[in-house]
């Protein structure tokens, strides 16, 4: 069994796909391998995490681009990809609290039935045991040596519970298969998952910076040289954005602090015909979300607002 | 007992068995978990060390040199810039013979800063006067950790060695390990006794220096006893077998290279995925095999030429390239194929570089341009490098 783990820093994704390769490995008696491709090294940023579990020995260390279980801890990095990423007969495990039209795509409430033991939302485990539930490979038995392989012994009492807790939710252990009632719940009329492209939510109402990335870099382009006039970005880094800087015009002063201080150039000045510099103004292509212009601006003008609501909303 | 440990941490289980008395180390990913858990073993009483968190890689080494020079045990860690930043006293440690186990965490060289595996960084110290062996899983971090003592404190030896794992792709990836005990442990790897030590009673000079009519000496001894290793590897792993029933192939691995037609070189963890595709091609009748190289010095020329010997073609895949040349694996291949006097058409492919992903595409597609390189060797001709992912769509040099 091969698992795509889909999840922002922080969220724990990496700890359920070492929980879940320990589980295969020490309880289960197979072969498993656990790892992450990490991307920008920052809580909120986009992440991947993967488990590979076989009979024999498993030789290769590439990353999966399909896999039977393709797990998503964070509903907003869900979006129209998701099914090149599953092997025929797979199933998407998304955290949501809605089900979804597609018998593919299993849907569980992480966020609540984390939240109800721990007292916050922390999904990964929740996943855990869902997958424990919905497939043959690793037991909720298997699952809970993995989680104690794993976790520190304090938080272990608690991943347990709601390992136990996702298991039923899932419909593990009764004798029909989770997949059949998920196919009952949605002949029942459940609604279909929205399915959001973050990226594209971010381009509304976005001014380019225009003297700056009209096209992006290629490889050709930047592979001979590492100095770039917009910092150190050649590609679009929207992506690990968790939180948006939203300017208030009508209070803003133009004193520039936010435009000078931006870590990566992201902020840039909107002039008018004369070539007065009017108003500033994110391009949100590259903003990472870091903050840095909202604690920098002297008129408070800058909020952070959080991308997961807004693409709720 | 069975565990289940990313690369770092069954390295630095490895270590803990080893009992060094003195670790000194500075942090840097993807090596930085090894220190971090050396330390917290230091702290839990688990290990009984000497831990010096210092402020430079360069200062590091130089620790780890000063304690080996009284006659410690000693071990430190580092990758990538961190290893270049220690490259000035790489020589003064295998120069002044003492055999300090370093990991390094291979990782690719800024710039383009990138803080992923390749192979870029021990092996552009080759020449440093290290025995660098490579790590293909965590199991085998783990006891290389524990034999490279055995190797660098044997007599005949007395060098430094370099365990080198492949950033991300061992450091941090998970899977079971066997870890042996304690005793065993013991039992396999005595305490470290040496006269090339500081003599606090009748104090001597470490630091010396060798005129023009010393040196050669110097370097002929530092090479012959390199070379030495040679014979020493075989003899520890025997050691090693004897005491936790597990056996190690030596210097170089042969994996289905008797009748194999095409042969792939590989280094590290990459060979798990080039073992897989043989496996995959000799179910469909195709001759395929692979070279795993462990240690690539003292380099096993000899014996990396007469697995070769029998091939139609050879290909060597490295997560490495000396720009301007070749890859720094397939310049000592081919040194090892040309000594022995074995003609054998050659591909270097070079892959993997700053943590790009190897697929099983690419090394598929690699095995299909020896097959094709067996048949016509001209079309080949002109540059032996192939970089996949550029070259051609998955790996082929069409
Ligand atoms: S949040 Fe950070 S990256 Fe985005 S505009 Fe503000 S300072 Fe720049
Ligand atoms: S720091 Fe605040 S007040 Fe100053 S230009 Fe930026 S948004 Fe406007």
């Amino acid at each position: 069994m091969e698992v795509i783990w889909h999840a922002r820093g922080g969220q724990g994704a990496f700890t359920a796909a070492r929980a879940l390769g320990a589980a295969a490995a020490l309880s289960g008696g197979l072969h498993a391998l656990a790892f992450p491709t990490f991307g920008p090294e920052r809580r909120g940023a986009p992440m991947r995490a993967y488990t590979k579990i076989a009979a024999s020995p498993i030789g290769d260390r590439s990353a999966l681009r399909q896999a039977d279980v393709v797990a998503y801890l964070d509903e907003t990095l869900f979006d129209d990809g998701w099914e090149a990423e599953l092997k025929p007969g797979g199933i998407v495990l998304l955290n949501a609290p809605h089900p979804a039209a597609d018998p593919r795509i299993v849907c569980v409430d992480a966020d609540a039935i984390s939240a109800e033991v721990l007292g916050r939302p922390i999904p990964n485990t929740v996943l855990l045991g869902a997958i424990a539930a919905l497939s043959d490979v690793v037991t909720l038995e298997d699952v809970h040596e993995g989680i104690k392989a794993t976790m520190s012994v304090r938080l272990q009492e608690a991943n347990l519970r709601i390992a136990d807790a996702a298991f039923k939710a899932v419909g593990g252990g009764g004798s029909a298969r989770a997949s059949q009632e998920l196919d009952a719940r949605v002949a029942a009329g459940a609604r279909p998952v929205t399915v959001h492209d973050a990226s594209e939510a971010a381009r509304q109402n976005v001014t380019r910076t225009p003297y700056l990335r009209e096209t992006f870099a290629l490889p050709e382009d930047f592979a001979r040289s590492t100095c770039f006039t917009g910092g150190h970005l050649v590609s679009e880094n929207a992506g690990w954005r968790s939180v948006r800087p939203v300017l208030d015009e009508t209070v803003c002063t133009l004193c520039l602090q936010c435009y000078l201080l931006c870590p990566d150039g992201t902020i840039f000045k909107v002039r008018d015909e004369e070539g007065n510099v009017e108003r500033v103004a994110v391009d949100f292509a590259f903003c990472k979300g870091c903050g840095v212009c909202a604690k920098a601006c002297p008129a408070g003008c800058i909020r952070m607002v959080p991308e997961r609501k807004e693409a709720r909303a | 007992m069975k565990r289940f440990l990313s690369g770092n941490e069954a390295l630095a289980e490895g270590v803990r068995l080893a009992r060094p008395q003195v670790i000194s180390a500075y942090p840097i990913t993807p090596q930085t978990t090894v220190v971090e858990r050396l330390a917290e073993m230091v702290e839990e009483g688990s290990l009984e060390a000497e831990y010096l968190h210092v402020e430079s890689e360069h200062t590091a080494l130089a620790a780890a040199i000063g304690a080996a020079a009284t006659g410690a045990r000693t071990f430190t860690a580092t990758s990538s810039q961190g290893l270049l930043y220690m490259a000035e006293c790489l020589t003064y440690a295998s120069g002044g013979r003492f055999p300090i186990v370093m990991a390094n965490a291979n990782r690719a060289l800024a710039l383009p800063w990138n803080i992923y595996g390749d192979q870029r960084d021990s092996l552009s110290l080759l020449d440093h006067g290290w025995i660098q062996v490579y790590a293909q899983d965590n199991q085998e971090a783990l006891d290389l950790a524990l034999m490279a003592y055995a190797v660098a404190e044997d007599e005949r030896v007395a060098l430094p060695v370099m365990v080198c794992v492949d950033g991300f792709a061992l450091t941090h990836t998970y899977e079971s390990v066997d870890a042996p005990e304690q005793d065993a442990a013991d039992a396999f790897l005595p305490p470290y006794r040496t006269d090339n030590r500081f003599n606090f009673e009748e104090p001597v000079s470490i630091g010396y220096s060798a005129g023009p009519e010393h040196n050669r000496f110097y370097a002929y001894h530092h090479h012959q006893d390199m070379r030495a290793a040679e014979a020493v590897v075989p003899e520890v792993e025997a050691r090693f077998a004897a005491c936790m029933g597990r056996r190690y192939p030596g210097m170089v691995e042969k994996y289905r290279t008797e009748d194999a037609e095409v042969v792939m070189v590989a280094l590290g963890s990459a060979a798990g995925l080039v073992r897989t595709v043989v496996d995959a091609l000799r179910e469909r009748g195709v001759a395929a095999g692979m070279l795993r190289i462990r240690y690539l010095r003292p380099f096993p020329a000899a014996r990396i030429a007469s697995a070769l010997a029998g091939a139609r073609a050879v290909g060597v895949l490295e997560k490495d390239i000396s720009f301007g040349a070749t890859g720094t694996v397939y310049a000592n291949v081919m040194q090892a194929l040309a000594s022995a006097g074995v003609a054998v058409p050659t591909l270097d492919f070079v892959g993997g570089l700053g943590g790009d992903d190897l697929s099983r595409a690419q090394v598929e597609g690699a095995f299909d341009d020896l097959l094709r390189l067996a048949e016509e060797p001209v079309a080949f001709a002109a540059d032996p490098v192939v970089f996949l992912g550029i070259s051609g769509a998955e790996g082929g040099a069409a």
